[in-house]
């Protein structure tokens, strides 16, 4: 009992001194058709799982909710901040390295990924592509600005901002001295949510400065899922599942059609007259 | 009393009580038409055993399960046009058998189902054969476009045969 009891607050004890750190997973299934960049939660995003990620805006802990999906060479990103209210210059910055989960650093600022892909989205649709040595970064369109058919900002009813975002899953950037993180297929990549209103000009070379952005969210780690056609992907898993128990069950109602003909045979021999 | 003038006094007793009407020996009809009942019978319960038989392995071949699962699923090399061709071949062998089962499982069922029928004082009608038709039709369908056309054109052969004799 005594035992037991020491346990309990030596493991209490250490708890308060390493908080549990929470990481996140994004676990992006493959769309079928692709959502419109529209910047409404439609239902083909509802037909996706969504993970709900805290994050510290205002000093208040807030939820953000974040869909993704793959579509061929394109990764999908959706999310949903509800709040009393919305920030005028209100912006999401998406940082995501190349580093092996588990080594890479969890820190607010996306300089201490060795190579990190970086977007930050605002109402002026605008991203940057910033390149530091020895730390390389890349933006994930080819362009210097998010068109149109890439993002695209939803204001909902419920006082919701939807951002809706499309990138291209792997973009060579090999004479801009590499620094692309190219999201390959099965692979996990750790991922993080930036959130500010301070940011600083949009034209500086080294901008934005996700250093000092305002909050982000713990660590996520993306995975990218198979080919829809791999025959390990979720899709293939669920069909093969679905078919094999229409099987079994159209096979269990023939069988049983069968042995009710077989009871009827039984049956029949009771009318045979016994001589 | 005695023992033997109890039995004597038994004796006197069981040849006084009244005789049991005599039961009437079955006329050559009658032992013709249960001999016919019972050669239908037994020849539906073989029927039916086969049938059933036939079932578990019509199951196995279009449910792909064991031991038709490795069977079916015969390693094919992408690159390989020759190797592609034998397990596209493989495959079809493999439908064929699974439509050929199916059509024995109907067949024979029909037998059993009809000898039944017959002790009952029944036949056979487009109903029943009907019915049976749903029923294997779905597990012929699970093994491929071949097998669901074997058994098709197999089941109507076979009844266009049996209307043919019949009539």
């Amino acid at each position: 009992m005594l035992g037991v009891m020491l346990l309990s607050i030596a493991s209490q004890a250490a708890a308060s001194i390493t908080p549990a750190l929470n990481v996140y997973h994004l676990k992006p299934g493959n769309a079928d058709p692709a959502p419109s960049i529209d910047g409404v939660v439609d239902d083909v995003w509802s037909s996706y799982n969504s993970t709900v990620i805290p994050i510290k805006i205002g000093g208040e802990d807030q939820l953000l909710r974040v869909y993704t999906c793959v579509f061929n060479d394109f990764i999908y990103f959706g999310l949903q901040l509800r709040t009393s209210t919305h920030a005028g210059n209100e912006s999401f910055a998406i940082a995501c390295s190349n580093e092996t989960i588990g080594t890479a650093p969890v820190n607010d600022s996306v300089y201490s990924y060795t190579v990190a892909k970086i977007v930050r989205i605002d109402g002026k649709s605008w991203d940057w592509k910033i390149y530091n040595r020895p730390r390389m970064f890349s933006n994930w369109t080819k362009g210097s600005s998010i068109s149109g058919e890439h993002f695209k900002i939803g204001f909902g009813a419920s006082n919701f901002t939807f951002y809706e975002l499309r990138f291209g899953r792997q973009l060579p950037r090999a004479d801009d001295f590499g620094g692309d993180v190219n999201f390959v297929r099965k692979n996990s990549y750790p991922l993080k949510i930036f959130y500010g209103t301070l940011y600083g000009n949009f034209s500086e070379f080294y901008a934005p400065q996700l250093g000092n952005w305002t909050t982000s969210t713990q660590m996520i780690t993306l995975t990218i899922p198979p080919a829809p056609d791999d025959p390990t992907s979720d899709e293939i898993g669920e069909l093969k599942l679905n078919e094999t128990v229409g099987k079994i069950t159209m096979f269990i109602v023939a069988g049983l059609a069968i042995a009710t003909v077989g009871v009827y045979i039984m049956r029949t021999k009771s009318r045979i007259k016994r001589l | 009393m005695s023992k033997l003038r109890k039995s004597v006094v038994k004796q006197q007793e069981r040849s006084q009580a009244p005789k049991r009407p005599a039961v009437p020996r079955p006329t050559a009809a009658a032992i013709e038409a249960n001999a016919r009942d019972n050669f239908l019978y037994s020849s539906a319960i073989r029927s039916y055993v086969l049938s059933v038989g036939f079932f578990i392995l019509a199951v196995l071949s279009a449910g792909g399960f064991w031991p038709f699962d490795a069977l079916r699923n015969i390693k094919i090399e992408p690159n390989t046009a020759s190797s592609l061709t034998i397990g596209a071949s493989y495959g079809l062998a493999f439908d064929l058998v699974t439509g050929v089962l199916c059509l024995a499982l109907f067949v024979f069922l029909a037998f059993a189902w009809g000898n039944a029928l017959e002790i009952r004082g029944n036949v056979i009608e487009w109903k029943h054969i009907l019915f049976l038709i749903i029923v294997v039709i779905f597990i012929a369908a699970w093994g491929g476009i071949m097998s669901f056309g074997i058994f098709l054109l197999g089941s109507f052969a076979v009844l266009f045969f049996m209307w043919y004799a019949a009539r």
